[in-house]
Order: structure tokens, then sequence, then C-alpha cells
């Protein structure tokens, strides 16, 4: 058995390559069948020929097996064994044994799977090809010359030379499928461990990579938490020496308040100069695209820099051409910033002279424009070797010489950065001592292309423009701060003293939760950062808060942390808007502008063209109609809410209810009929009591005790008049639907949606949410034919008609 | 309440998964086409998407293609048999999805949870005691059905049927507690229905409120004779209604 079992592995081990496995499973069967055949060739006293030819295959293969397991000559061996076995044993043996007679046809049979099994490419069709000619050849000439065939000598040997080869060649094929099924089923179930490993590892590795991300994000956290620690005290500072600049009439207090507002914005800038270099080496400063106005832009820039130039006597020369289009896309806030580095750099470098702005634009491809910017100053000048380091981070040039100019030495940096986010960089031209040229060119899309026109006049314009709209009052509006920062609270309540705004305050989140349920406000302004429950904790909150005055209130984040994409985090959260500490008065006054219901605002000077936003839920109020008792309705509802709504259901089936009425009436004549009609009637009656609607349900009973008692004259006399008041109720009712023009729905993916919602609900029997989702597909418009189905989809979703509903619906997906 | 896309094949029966999830998360059903899967995920926003690979064949590739383009952190997590997660290996790959080998109650809620980082023990662990009584509403008049439905479903799990061959489809689908059954209606009329129902031997101890319309003696005496667990004249009254079904269910307990 231990000897069998070494054989097997020797041959048959799964470690073996698979040919020669199939090689050795045809091979060896066929060795082991000669060896059988042999004896009882001879005791059937076949011829001797055979015999020795038999004895000479047994051989060739014994040979060729052990020419294929021990010395590696396989396909050798392989080629060999199929010319022997197909070119000489096989014809051989038919013309010896018998020919159509005997097992032969088994044999044959045998020999072209052979060739299918082992051999492949051109050996593979030349030895079929060979075969195939010899087979047909031994045939035809076994038909033509009966005479060359030697016959078996009598029936035993014919029938025990069929069985014989039948169960050879079917024993050693059925091994090779097996063996065959066997290494696939084992392949693939190698496959799904493979499949499976691969998959644990591809997930570890994530993992990893996560772990390094969370290492980097770390450091951003670090850096933002820093940020965020800076900026609060400043914001305090800030806030109040801006008080002490309004209120006192001390001119020393207020020029040392000046220096302090200098010096904080200075470390305000100093701080997002930080900010934004760890922005850009983490890469998560991006170039975010939109439409901005040119003149704006140029306000905002120049209102940052004229004030400090005036401050240091420089003259501010502009040189804007009249022909650059007005509205453009890209990432004004990044110009703004780059504008503003590089003109900052100028007037501290310049000590006397001007400093002149000079902006251009041509046409290049299409919709796009150069817009090319330059800075030209009467300062300092940089020397050539120095330029090339102007750009490294924290590098000052000739530190003694300029030891009294602040700023880390991040600006040209930034600058230069950002510049190449946007496919630019900085060119410096300078001469030493007399002066530099800062110039850059960006590529933007137009958005507008009309011309500026003259720029002073625009600015001035604008600046007015400005001014006019800054100054309002809202004494009537209650207000809600929520910061764990008493100081920061008290800077905030300031700025809106003039505004002579109700201001409440909640040092944190519970505190907040806690006022809203006691009184509304019109404006809730929540920090982020607070110990215990944070803003956004607070202001998911709020949404499930019971007893909740403020749903709807506008919620204003604030925040100190500046970091890339706070702004879209915000107002994903469900935040109506976003304000970064230090709060700059400009921007939260327009932030209340935005969000105060207008008649809660008073202007100074009447702003026309500011819209608030208005976004009330409409009280559900009965309003009066014509023959409906809704006291009488409400002795079955418990509140208005409900039957407002069943009065809605009612006006919209009205017209359903008039066509079923006419269809009964109009067989009205057979017995069952008569009692259908009654039955319809009836509905009509209990649906317009229900509502209050009591005179039409009196004429509904009448018809209905008419159709009762078989009247028939009496309903033919009654009907018209009840379609007649059903119609004028309809008419009556119209009232109740608010036919507002219905926006058109474009986005057919979302009607998909809508209608696979609609299905599922339809198929788990919620009655409620399909009328819900069907109200919100019906708010829509469409374009005809859809909106043809759509409407027949709403009668069968009013009529609980599930099965046609769904029909619908599948068509409409398709 | 984390909102839940369940993608599979629903035409025939809804998910049994949906009904064990809904109770604790939002839930939404699906059809597993790649179009419909999108426009959902547009419109619905899932923080997870669940999906019954068994249904699925090769051509279902389409569904996780559009879910990765659609964002390739949305948390998905499938079951079904192993060959059909081979099917689709690669998305396995990237770490999106995560497949549920043995799927039953226990083992999908654990699964959701630790993608949620919630704690599964607790929504295992409660028993649905709490769960709403079932009732049906059997009215042709579908103003009157959503009046209903409005006034019971604070209470109970309200399913509306406009006919009597849709109260029995109901009734073999989710099997109610109490019945309401309008005793005039076209065709096949209450006392019709009630004896269609009570022939059933599963059915036929569930209680069954009349209402009808007509409030005379005679009716009241037809309607009486069948013995049902209580009797309204339209139109009902809210408090009246929620009273007479709290009191069936009662004397139930009582017996």
């Amino acid at each position: 058995m231990g000897k069998f079992k070494e054989l097997n592995r020797q041959f048959f081990g799964s470690d073996l390559p698979t040919e020669l496995v199939l090689f050795n499973i045809i091979t060896i069967t066929g060795f082991i069948g000669a060896v059988i055949t042999i004896p009882f060739n001879v005791i059937n006293g076949s011829s001797i020929l055979l015999t020795v030819v038999i004895v000479v295959a047994a051989v060739i293969d014994a040979i060729c097996i052990y020419m294929a397991n021990r010395k590696n000559r396989l396909k050798n061996s392989t080629i060999a064994v199929c010319f022997v076995v197909s070119i000489a044993l096989f014809p051989l043996m038919f013309f010896v044994t018998g020919g159509i007679n005997s097992g032969m046809s088994c044999w044959f049979c045998m020999g072209i799977v052979f060739i299918f099994m082992l051999l492949d490419g051109m050996d593979f069709l030349f030895m079929l090809l060979t075969d195939i000619a010899i087979i047909v050849g031994c045939y035809i000439i076994a038909y033509i010359h009966p005479e060359y065939v030697i016959e078996l000598p009598n029936p035993e040997s014919i029938y025990f030379d069929v069985v014989q080869a039948l169960l050879v060649s079917g024993f050693a094929i059925g091994f090779i499928v097996k063996f065959q099924k066997s290494v696939y089923s084992k392949l693939y179930k190698q496959a799904s461990i493979n499949n499976d490993d691969l998959l644990e590892k591809t997930l570890q590795a994530k993992k990893a990579q996560k772990q390094a991300q969370s290492a980097t994000e770390a450091k951003s956290n670090f850096l933002a938490n820093m940020s965020h620690e800076i900026r609060t005290p400043i914001n305090t500072i800030m806030g109040m020496d801006e008080m002490i600049l309004r209120e006192t009439s001390e001119k020393v207090v207020e020029e040392y308040a000046l220096d302090i507002k200098t010096a904080s914005q200075n470390l305000l800038s100093l701080i997002n100069d930080i900010l934004d270099i760890t922005k850009i080496e983490s890469g998560k400063m991006g170039i975010v695209k939109g439409e901005y106005a040119f003149m704006s832009l140029m306000h905002d820039v120049l209102n940052n820099v004229t004030l400090r130039a005036k401050e240091k006597n420089l003259e501010v020369r502009l040189n804007i051409a009249n022909d650059i289009p007005c509205n453009m896309l890209g990432d004004d806030i990044r110009i703004k910033q780059i504008l503003t580095n590089i003109i900052t750099n100028a007037l501290k470098y310049t000590h006397e002279g001007y400093i002149e702005i000079s902006a251009s634009s041509h046409k290049t491809i299409e919709n796009f424009v150069d817009l090319s910017f330059s800075v030209k100053d009467t300062g300092i000048g940089i020397k050539e070797e120095d330029i090339k380091r102007m750009f490294d981070s924290f590098e000052r040039l000739e530190v003694s010489r300029n030891r009294n100019i602040e700023g880390a030495g991040l600006g040209m940096t930034i600058t230069q950065n950002l510049l190449k986010m946007m496919g630019s960089t900085l060119n410096v031209e300078s001469v030493y001592g007399e002066g530099s040229t800062f110039s850059f060119s960006i590529s933007q899309e137009v958005a507008d292309p009309e011309p500026i026109g003259d720029f002073q006049q625009k600015l001035n314009q604008l600046t007015s423009n400005y001014e006019y709209s800054t100054s309002f009052e809202a004494p009537n509006a209650h207000f809600l701060i929520v910061d764990d920062n008493a100081m920061n609270r008290k800077v905030f309540v300031a700025l809106l003293k003039e505004a002579r705004v109700n201001i409440d305050e909640a040092s944190g989140g519970e505190e907040c939760l806690d006022k809203i349920t006691k009184q509304h406000y019109d404006m809730i302004f929540l920090d982020h950062m607070m110990p215990g429950m944070d803003g956004v904790e607070t202001f998911k909150a709020m949404a499930s808060l019971e007893g909740n005055k403020c749903l709807g209130t506008p919620v204003i984040a604030l925040t100190a942390n500046a970091i890339a994409g706070a702004k879209e985090r915000y107002l994903t959260i469900g935040f109506h808007g976003f304000l970064s500490k230090p709060v700059v008065p400009a921007q939260l006054e327009k932030m209340i502008r935005d969000f105060l219901p207008e008649d809660l605002l008073e202007y100074h000077e009447a702003d026309a063209k500011d819209e608030a936003r208005k976004n009330r839920i409409k009280k559900v109020e009965l309003p009066e109609v014509e023959g409906i008792d809704w006291d009488y309705a409400l002795l079955h509802f418990p509140d208005s809410n409900m039957v407002y709504q069943t009065a809605v259901d009612f006006y919209e089936s009205i017209g359903y209810e008039i066509e079923e009425l006419q269809r009964y009436y109009d067989e009205l004549g057979s017995d069952s009929s008569l009692e259908d009609y009654r039955i319809k009637v009836h509905g009509v009656k209990s649906m317009a009591n229900t509502i209050g609607a009591t005179a039409l349900g009196g004429l509904a009973k009448m018809c209905e005790y008419a159709a009762r008692d078989g009247l028939v004259e009496r309903i033919k006399a009654l009907n018209p008049i009840l379609i007649e008041e059903l119609l004028a109720m309809k008419e009556r009712l119209n009232v109740l639907s608010s036919e507002v023009e219905k926006p058109k729905l474009e986005d057919m993916d979302e009607l998909f949606a809508l209608l696979e919602m609609l299905k599922m609900a339809i198929i788990v029997n919620q009655s409620e949410q399909s009328d819900q989702i069907m109200k919100q597909i019906a708010s829509y418009s469409y374009d005809d034919e859809i909106q043809a189905k759509v409407d027949k989809l709403n009668i069968s979703i009013v009529n609980f008609e599930a099965d046609e509903a769904l029909e619908i619906i599948e068509e409409m997906q398709k | 309440m984390r909102k839940i896309l369940i993608v599979g094949d629903f035409t025939n029966e809804a998910s049994e998964v949906n009904s064990y999830l809904s109770s604790n998360f939002h839930t939404q059903l699906c059809t597993n086409s790649a179009k419909i899967v999108k426009s959902m995920l547009k419109l619905y926003i899932p923080d997870m998407v669940l999906m019954d690979i068994d249904s699925f064949d090769h051509l279902h590739a389409d569904v996780f293609e559009t879910i990765q383009e659609y964002d390739p952190h949305l948390p998905v997590l499938t079951y079904g048999r192993e060959k059909k997660k081979q099917l689709f290996i690669s998305y396995y790959y990237t770490g999106q999805c995560k497949h549920i080998a043995q799927p039953n109650r226990e083992t999908i809620i654990r699964e959701i949870c630790k993608e949620f980082n919630m704690n599964a023990d607790v929504i295992i662990n409660t028993v649905e005691e709490t769960e709403k009584r079932h009732v049906i509403v059997v009215d042709d008049n579908p103003v009157l059905l959503r009046n209903m439905r409005n006034m019971l479903q604070d209470k109970y799990r309200v399913t509306l049927a406009t006919s009597a061959a849709q109260c029995m489809k109901t009734l073999g689908q989710d099997k109610p507690d109490l019945i309401i059954l309008d005793y005039e209606m076209p065709v096949v009329d209450g006392k019709q229905t009630l004896e269609m129902i009570r022939a059933e031997s599963d059915y036929k101890d569930i209680p069954v409120i009349f209402l009808t319309g007509i409030a005379d003696k005679e009716h009241v005496d037809a309607v009486l004779d069948l013995k049902p667990a209580g009797y309204f004249v339209k139109p009902p009254m809210q408090t009246k209604i929620i009273n007479a079904i709290e009191n069936i269910f009662l004397k139930q307990v009582e017996q």
C-alpha cells in the first residue's frame, strides 16, 4: 500500500505540472492496457505480428514515460507517443485484429482524445490532421480491400476485444476528466483564498495609509488650533480697541488705540500667513473658481493699501486699462491676497516717492483673457543675486539694512506659490537703490465681457455705495450670541450697540438650548469651539429640540478656525452663514442684512436693492368658504391642520367623484346599478359632511334616500343639481389650492429617484409616505408628455390604486 | 437617525431587513438598477448603502461602479452568497465594500453599528415591545381613508385598503391586530368581506369594527347580527374610535 502511494505521488502528485500528470495518466493507462492485452492475444491466438507490435509499442511507451518523468523531455515524449500510437500501432492493430469487427473504434477515439489532451499549437493541428487521415485511410482501405484485414478467429474474440477496448479507453478518458475537474476546483478554491488574502492585505495597506494621513492631519489640526488660540485674544483686543476708537473723545487715547489697531492687524496677518504656508505645504490650499467683479476686487485691494500709503506719505498712482472685462471667473480671494502682498511689500520698502499699480488685459483664446498686473515702486531695490532667495520661506534680504521693517518673510513665498497654482509666476525687475517692478499675468475666463470703463469714476461710485448701505437699526430684533468667552460676547454686543439690537448672551450649548425654548430669536450666532457641547453639536441638538421656538431662525457660525474649506463645511452642516473671528463689523452687518427679516430692519438710508430672504412656514388658516361650516368639521378633527388637509383632499378628488357619479347615473336602470349609485352618492355625502359642507351633504343624502327607495325619477331630477353643486363647491374650494406657478423640474434624475421612493412606499404599504412623495412629485411641472403621466399617477395614488400606480412608474422609469 | 439606502430586488416582496432596521435607522429601499441607484444617491444622500447581492449578476457591476463614482468613501455593506462576492471582488479591494457572510438580524446590525461607531448591543437587545399595533382600514372612499389614517396613525400602524380584494391581499402580507371595515362598499360589501375574513382560520379571531353611514335601526341590526367587535356611524370621531380600539385590545389582554 505504501509503495502504491509512493508511485501515486511520483506520477500523479499534486506538485507535478498538470501536463505531465495528464501525460502519465494516458501513457500509463496505455501501458497497463498493452501489458494486459499481450497474454489475452496469445490466448486468443491472434497473429504474432500484433503481439510483436504491441510489445514494441509498450516498450516505446515505457521509454517515453521514463524520459518524460526522469529526463524532463515531456514534449518530445508526447509527440513520440502520439506518433507511435497513431501512425504505427493503431493502423497495424486495425488490420491485424479484425478491422471494423473489433474494438479498434474505441482505440482510434482514444487516440484523438490524446491529441486533444496532450498537444498544443501547430503540433496539435499537424498531429490531428495526420491522425484523421490515417484513421479515415484505414477504414477506406478496409472497405475497398476487405482481404487485407485479418479477421479475428471467432465471435468470442470479437466480443472480448470490443469490451476490453471499451473499458480501457473509457477508464482512461474518465480518469482524465476527473483529474481535470479536481485541478479546476482546487484552482478555484485557491483563487478564492488568494482573493480574500489580497483583500485583507489591501485593507491593511489602506489602514496604514490612513494612519499616515492622520499624522499629517494632526499637524495641521494643531496649527489650526493654535491659530484659534491666538485669534481669540486678538479678537478681544481688536474689538475692544474698536470700541475705544468709537467712544473716546481724547486725542491721545485715540492715537494709542490706533497703534493697537495697527499692531494687532499685523499680528493677525502674520498668523494668516503661517496658516497659509502650512496649507500650501500640506497641499490643502486650493484654487476655488467663482465669478467676481473686477471693480469690487480692486476696491477691496485699494481699501487695504491706500490708508497705509497715506500714512507713509506715498502717492498711489493707478493705471488701469478701460477694456478689462467687468466680470470674470477665478479665485478672487487669492488674487486679492497676491495683490495685497505685493503692494504692502512695496509700501514697506519704499520711503519716499510713489507706487504705481497697473492692470491690463488682452484676449487670448475664445473666452479667456490674460489679466496682467504690475506694481512699480521707488523703493530701495533688490540686488540681482538676491532675487532668487526672495522666494524662500522665512528668508529676508539684507537683514541688517532692513531690520526695522516688520514681517516674517512669508509674503513672497505665499505669493509665488499661489501664482504657481494659477499657472503663472512672479516677475521681478529691480535696480538696486532705485526701485523695483513686480508683475504677473494670469489667465481668466470671461463671465461678462462688458469693459469696466473709466476706473477712477467707477471706483468713486463704488465707494459711495458702500458707505450708503452700512448703517441700519433693528430695535425690534432679538439676537442670541453663544460663546464661552465672555470677552468675545462683550465685543459682539458692543459692535451692535449702534444698531440697537436686543442681544441675549449664552455661555455654552446647554444654556443656548435652554434659552431658545423660552424665547424666539431672530438670529443666533453660535461659536464653534466651546468646551462641553460645541457649536456644531448644539446646532444639531437644536434641530431635534422639543419646544424649540427658534426653528427656522438663521444660525450663523462663528469661528476662529479659518482653515481651508471651513466655510463650505459649515454650510453643508446646515448653518445659514459663517463669520470668521475676529468679527469684521462690515461683514457682520452684511450678514444681518442678508438674513434678518426685512420688517425688522430700519435703514437710515433706504436701500431698495436689498432683498431679504423670507422663508417662513405658512400658518394654517381656514379661509371663509361659502357652504362650508368649518366648526362642524372641527367637531371631528383634533386640529385645523387636519381639517385643511382633508378639505384639500376633497377638493382634489371632486373631479373624479363627479365622473364616477355620472357614470353610475348613466348606467341607472338595472337593480344592481341603483345600489351602486346609492353607495357612491352615500360616499359623497359622508365626505361632504366630514369637511362641514352640510348643505351639499344634505343634497347627497336626498339622492341616497331616493336610490334606496328606488325612486329613479327623483334621482333624475336631483342628480344634475348635485353635480352642479359639486362643481360649484370645487370652484369655491379653489382658494385652498395655492396655485403658484410650479417650478419646472429639469433634473430627470431627481424625478427618477422620487419615483423609486414612491414605488418602494407603495410596495411596503406606507400610504402616508406615498402621499407625501406624490405631493413632492406633483409640486413640479414637467414637459407635456411626462406631465400627463404624472397626472395619471397622481390620480391612481389619490385613489389607492397600487397596481396601476406601479405600472405607470415602471413605464416612466424605462 | 443615520440614513441607509437598501438596494436589492424588491419587486415581489419588501425586504425583511428593512423591517428590523427601520426602527433604529432611516431606511430607503431601492431597486438594484444602476440608473435608479444613481438618482437615488443624489436625492437621498445616504450615510451607508446596504446591498442584497444574491439577486445580482455580473451586469450589476455598474451598481458598484455608480456608488464608487458617487462617493468612494461611502460605506457599502453587502450580504448574500460568497460566490456573488467573488464576482465583484475588485470593489472590495478599495475598502469601500464589506461583506457580511452570514446575514441575520444580529450580524447586520452589528456591522452597521461598527461603521457608524454605535453601540450594537443596545439595539439588538431592545425587545420590540414598543412596536405599534397594526390596523387595516377598509373603505371605498379615499378621502375617508386618509382621514382615518390621520386620526389613527399616531397610535397605530395603519394600512389602508380600498376594496375587499386589497384588504385580503394586505391581510396575507401582514396580519393585522384589528380591522376597521366599511359596511357599504361596491362590488363586495362589508358583510361579504367579513365572511371572507372569518372563513380563513388564521384570521377568524381578528376583531373587526364596522363603520356605517346609515344609522337606522334596520341597518344597525343587520350589522350587529354579524357580531362585530365594535360599530360606528360615520363620520367617526377620533377620541371615540381610539377609545373603542383600546378597549378591544384591553379585553384581548385580559382573556
